[in-house]
């Protein structure tokens, strides 16, 4: 063996070079205060590792980035722990950062003879935050894409070459594919390449000069191995305890339903990006935040200054610490230069936050951002449709309780409402109030409740039904008030059954076949509400066709018959000439471009109004 | 790795600065060095050239395309976001009919006037929402705010360097009940509106 390892030194001369490694002379022993480069060191390796790993699982384009996310922390075995890690690892890293460059600072380890490592230390930190940076846009969420947009934007305002430089990054003048695949080679590639080279001639450098030993020393010099090897060892333990310890956070909190419980473990992943929806939540990740609030200091004309003439004056004063070290009070002033800047990013941050947190608006947008990302998921998850190749966004813009709630707030919202009555539980989105309602409040339209109050003569002249509308002088409104509160002409178990009956055209529920006695309201109602005398002077319902202008019951509140009501309510079979304001939304079924909506708006529409959308059964 | 640094320092003067260099010996370096320099820079520039060519790329010349009804927008001042919907290319694939960005549309009461603003807040590109009730477009991101009718509200002190970038309307479709827009992309944070290309 021994034989062995001779011959092996002899090829390779190892042995010195793993003396070198490990018996480096620490003058005065080993000391706590010395762990926090090599936790760094430790820091990139969790990232270099668990980052390979994700690569193995991630498909960099405007199609996939998110759904391949998705795949990772929703389907694959662990991925949230990986993730998680590389996530959580990365923040770890920034704060460790920081703190070995305030170290560096008060022990004046920056000055003569480590100028040139200080400097390669600062480039190390543009790489690091370059590899942040370029990290939150790959899963291609709605946080991560307008936050980069921001970025590359602030990116434009450089002077001369800022709008070149841009389009070079995002890959042309819009975002999509090619700003992935650059994005996703900077990250994965270009930075940890730069980042490996910088950081081998950093660890050469501080090898040559030796550690900066702080005095008093408290015991005799002694090697790098076994004792600070070992305090190291603890310390990186201890950074990834922290860490670890953020990434499982979630599993303590156990209100989340099993399926979605992914959603808040490791790192979060948000909707889709939709470079059409307004999103106002984008904020960057919270060590940046600091340059965020910044610039709303920062009027128009002057931007530039604040994006770019502050930062890279600080910079440029970091450059210079070395030299100003070299003054009696060049000392001084780095260490209160770097107390000055430590103390500036924590009140901007602090600033930035308290004033998101009082913002009622933008607490109302964190909820619906974090409706949408579950939402998201839940659609992904839907066994019989899963991610096809459109995309998830596609999911997104084709899901009735997506879509709807924005569709009707462009076009419906201008007249209809869409609120429940008395205030329930907070709906978020799907709850709709337009600002001058001149139509009824569509909310559970078709419905038991709905008919129920159509038919109630204190209800039909209110504004939840006719009370906005030229129908409230109308018949229906005459005959409710008149004849359906005449005892004489209808029972209650008369109206029971009617609105039974009519509720049931809709088929918002399933009605079991096999309950007799629901079969036999429904019997009743439908023969009442066919009676000439009743429904039936005015109402078509089956074949019966008064031409009345009152719109046919047949099939009343079901997804055909709202799609073509809203396609033309002044068609005959609806209102006709009765018709109050109502536009026509698809007349021309030949020509869509003529049409104010698609036939597929309508059927989102309908679907949402109908509250016809994909529930998972797990989530509930 | 301590030892080889020190040792190189020490070794440095005999090459360089040695009398003896001869012709052949500086024909040999500068050969070296240019011999060296394609080999290495071939594969780099021949790399630049392909991560160039994200500057040939141009954004589609939009025309006028159809963003609503004219129905859709009352005469009440509200502005309205809608989404544009458009073909659109992204790098080697073609969607058809893909939002591709959005406005606002607003009338002022009893005009057949309507108004169109890209939605992008013209300071770094967030979308701006119009908040009814103070009658007013607030940028969710830095603050930036408008009155309904574009201007900003306070220019000295508005992160945005320059008022919502209002949008040609085809006055023609207008006649007809649409409300055609001619779809603009303005750079960010410019005082003046300077067209993406």
């Amino acid at each position: 063996m021994e034989k062995l390892i001779v011959w092996f030194d002899d090829r390779t001369g190892y042995q010195a070079f793993l003396r070198a490694v490990l018996y480096e002379n620490i003058p005065g022993g080993s000391r706590w205060r010395y762990v926090w480069g090599s936790t760094l060191v430790f820091t990139f390796m969790v990232q270099f590792i668990t980052g390979i790993f994700l690569w193995m699982c991630y498909s960099p384009s405007s199609r996939t980035a998110w759904e391949s996310v998705y795949y990772i922390q929703y389907e694959m075995q662990g991925g949230w722990l990986l993730r998680g890690l590389h996530h959580v690892t990365a923040q770890a890293m920034v704060v460790l950062l920081a703190l070995h460059f305030v170290q560096v600072v008060i022990d004046g380890a920056y000055k003569a003879p480590r100028e040139v490592n200080f400097w390669l230390g600062l480039i190390l930190m543009q790489i690091v935050l370059g590899l942040a940076l370029t990290g939150y846009l790959l899963p291609w969420d709605q946080k991560g894409y307008w936050a980069t947009k921001v970025a590359t934007n602030l990116l434009a305002g450089v002077p001369g070459v800022g709008p070149t430089l841009q389009k070079l990054v995002v890959g042309g003048p819009t975002y999509g594919h090619g700003t992935l695949t650059r994005f996703f080679a900077l990250h994965a590639g270009v930075l940890p390449i730069l980042l490996v080279l910088v950081l081998t001639i950093h660890l050469a450098l501080f090898r040559r000069h030796g550690i900066c030993a702080k005095r008093p020393y408290r015991q005799p010099a002694r090697t790098f191995w076994p004792e600070q090897v070992l305090k190291d060892s603890i310390a990186c333990l201890a950074v990834l305890a922290v860490v670890l310890f953020f990434v499982v956070w979630g599993l303590f909190e156990d209100q989340h339903p099993n399926a979605l419980r992914a959603a808040h473990l490791g790192a979060e992943l948000g909707a889709p990006a939709d470079p059409a929806s307004q999103f106002k939540t984008a904020r960057p990740e919270w060590y940046f935040l600091f340059l965020f609030q910044m610039l709303k200091y920062f009027p128009g004309a002057y931007e530039v200054i604040g994006a770019v003439f502050v930062p890279g004056l600080v910079m440029f004063l970091l450059l210079l610490m070395p030299l100003l070290g070299r003054w009696k009070l060049g000392h001084g002033f780095n260490v209160a230069l770097t107390v000055a800047l430590g103390i500036g990013v924590c009140v901007l941050t602090v600033v930035a936050l308290v004033e998101d947190r009082n913002n009622e608006d933008y607490n109302e947008s964190v909820r619906i951002a974090e409706s949408d990302r579950l939402r998201a998921v839940e659609l992904a998850q839907n066994p019989d449709v899963g991610i096809p190749v459109e995309g998830a966004m596609w999911l997104m813009r084709n899901d009735p309780k997506m879509a709807g709630p924005i569709l009707f707030k462009q076009q419906c919202a201008n007249c209809h409402s869409h609120e429940p009555r008395g205030s329930g539980e907070d709906q978020g989105r799907q709850s709709i109030a337009s600002q001058h309602p001149t139509a009824s409040n569509l909310w559970g339209f078709g419905s038991a409740d709905w008919v129920r109050g159509v038919l109630d003569p204190e209800q039909i002249d209110q504004g939840r039904y006719f009370g906005h509308t030229a129908h409230n002088e109308g018949d229906m409104v005459t005959y409710v008030k008149d004849s359906i509160s005449d005892p004489n002409q209808w029972t209650q178990a008369q109206i029971d059954d009617v609105i039974t009956a009519l509720s049931a055209e809709a088929a918002l529920n399933p009605i079991d076949p096999r309950d007799a006695r629901l079969q036999s309201k429904i019997e009743a109602g439908r023969m009442l509400i066919q009676d000439a005398d009743r429904c039936a002077q005015c109402h078509k319902f089956g074949d019966e066709d008064p031409n009345y202008g009152a719109p046919d019951l047949t099939g009343y509140g079901s997804q055909p018959w709202m799609i073509d009501f809203i396609s033309n309510p002044s068609h005959e079979r609806f209102y006709g000439e009765n018709n109050d304001e109502m536009p026509a939304f698809a007349t021309d079924p030949n020509n869509p471009k003529n049409n104010i909506f698609t036939r597929r708006n309508i059927e989102l529409i309908v679907d949402w109004l109908r509250g016809d959308w994909y529930e998972s059964k797990v989530a509930r | 790795m301590t030892d080889p640094l020190p040792e190189a320092a020490s070794q440095r003067d005999d090459p360089l600065t040695d009398n003896c260099e001869d012709r052949r010996s500086f024909v040999a370096k500068t050969a070296a060095v240019i011999a060296g320099s394609v080999a290495g820079l071939v594969p780099f520039v021949s790399g630049m050239i392909v991560a160039f060519d994200a500057l040939r790329r141009k954004s589609e010349t939009k025309e006028f395309i159809r963003v609503a009804s004219f129905d859709s927008v009352p005469d009440d001042g509200i502005a309205r976001y809608f989404p544009v919907v458009t073909d659109l290319t992204d790098a080697w694939n073609r969607y058809p009919d893909e939002p591709i960005g959005a406005v606002f549309l607003r009338r002022e009461k009893d005009s057949s006037e309507v108004q169109a603003f890209n939605a992008e807040c013209p300071h770094l590109g967030c979308f701006v929402g119009f908040d009814i009730e103070k009658d007013e477009f607030l940028c969710p991101c830095h603050k930036s705010s408008f009155y309904a009718d574009g201007r900003r509200i306070n220019p000295e002190h508005c992160p945005s360097p320059r008022d919502l970038d209002s949008l040609v309307v085809d006055q023609q479709k207008l006649k007809q009940g649409e409300v055609f827009v001619e779809f603009r992309d303005f750079r960010t944070a410019t005082p003046h509106q300077i067209e993406r290309v």
